[in-house]
């Protein structure tokens, strides 16, 4: 099955690979697995006060299809306000891709991790304001 | 199984009446199409055995004066008993074959593993691509922990006493833990 050149260059020059500190309050980190085929993915977002994701970086264990799907993920959810970001489909990562029929669960897996990031940070953010009712440390 | 020549009862490839061979099953019982016990614990050998026997039963040079309809089947035979040997002949295909009824690792793959389970495999991913040694080690010994979970579920399930439930989540585990150092872009 011959991989698309968009899957290609993903693979052979992945763009944001890396991370951000996973303390900033500002930094949401989605951490993922596939059971299907072992790959694992890290999927990190800043985002500001306005909701809009202002960084993305990843770091993925996996196969060609798998590093190219998170690779193009952080690219399409900079400067995408969170609600956008949730709102993007594995079904658009294939396609943009072509990933073959197999290699499908690559993209779920990218989905995901958005999913993941946006999460976490939800927690801490509400973690953060219910802050004032806990002890805090240090006191 | 009614032999459809002969008429005669008959069970696997060729009637042991008349010769004939029989039409492969259209969504074969592996253990069946072997003539093995529906068990985990198999002793390779035993699989072999049941695989060269029946593969011969429907060699081509045993076949060659019979109609074409039979020469068809017996090759289709010998199709369905390669799987069955290439599924059954590794454990870890084989228990998935026993908990799931199928051959392959389904689109899911199983319940999504627990974030500590992640965390690790992760970090030991991390210290592997930077050359860590040690992590291989580390890897290895888990996964000999989850095969031993894993024999252990199928002697309780073999005694009668247990459920197969654990199986696809130990089995998703173990892939997590697959190729260190990490594998080659596939």
């Amino acid at each position: 099955m011959p991989y698309s050149d968009k899957l290609l260059e993903h693979f052979t020059s992945p763009r944001n690979i890396g991370s951000l500190d996973p303390s900033d309050a500002q930094v949401g980190t989605g951490l993922v697995g596939a059971p299907a085929c072992g790959d694992v993915m890290k999927l990190q977002l800043r985002i500001n006060d306005d909701g809009i994701i202002e960084d993305a970086r990843f770091k993925t264990f996996g196969c060609g299809s798998a590093i190219a799907s998170s690779s193009l993920v952080t690219e399409m959810v900079k400067g995408r306000s969170v609600a956008e970001a949730l709102a993007i489909r594995n079904s658009e990562i294939a396609e943009e891709l072509a990933l073959p029929p197999v290699k499908i669960h690559c993209s779920v897996l990218a989905e995901d991790a958005i999913k993941a990031a946006v999460a976490d940070y939800q927690r801490k953010r509400a973690e953060a304001a219910a802050g004032p009712s806990q002890p805090e440390e240090g006191r | 199984m009614i032999c459809w020549r002969c008429r005669e009862r008959v069970e696997g490839t060729v009637c042991a009446g008349c010769g004939a061979v029989q039409p492969p099953p259209r969504d074969p019982d592996l253990y069946a199409v072997l003539g093995l016990p529906r068990r985990f614990h198999l002793e390779p050998t035993e699989i072999e055995t049941a695989w060269k026997a029946r593969s011969r039963q429907v060699h081509p040079d045993r076949h060659v004066g019979a109609t074409a309809v039979e020469r068809r089947m017996a090759l289709q035979w010998t199709a369905t008993l390669n799987e069955a040997r290439r599924v059954l002949g590794d454990p870890l295909r084989r228990a998935a074959y026993l908990a799931t009824g199928r051959t392959a690792v389904g689109e899911r793959g199983g319940p999504p593993p627990d974030p500590d389970f992640l965390d690790r495999v992760f970090e030991w991913r991390s210290r592997a691509e930077a050359g860590d040694p040690s992590v291989s080690g580390e890897a290895a010994a888990l996964r000999a922990v989850l095969v031993d979970r894993l024999e252990g579920v199928f002697r309780a399930w073999e005694d009668g006493g247990g459920e197969l439930s654990e199986v696809e989540s130990i089995l998703a585990r173990i892939r997590f833990l697959e190729g260190f150092p990490p594998p080659e872009p596939g």
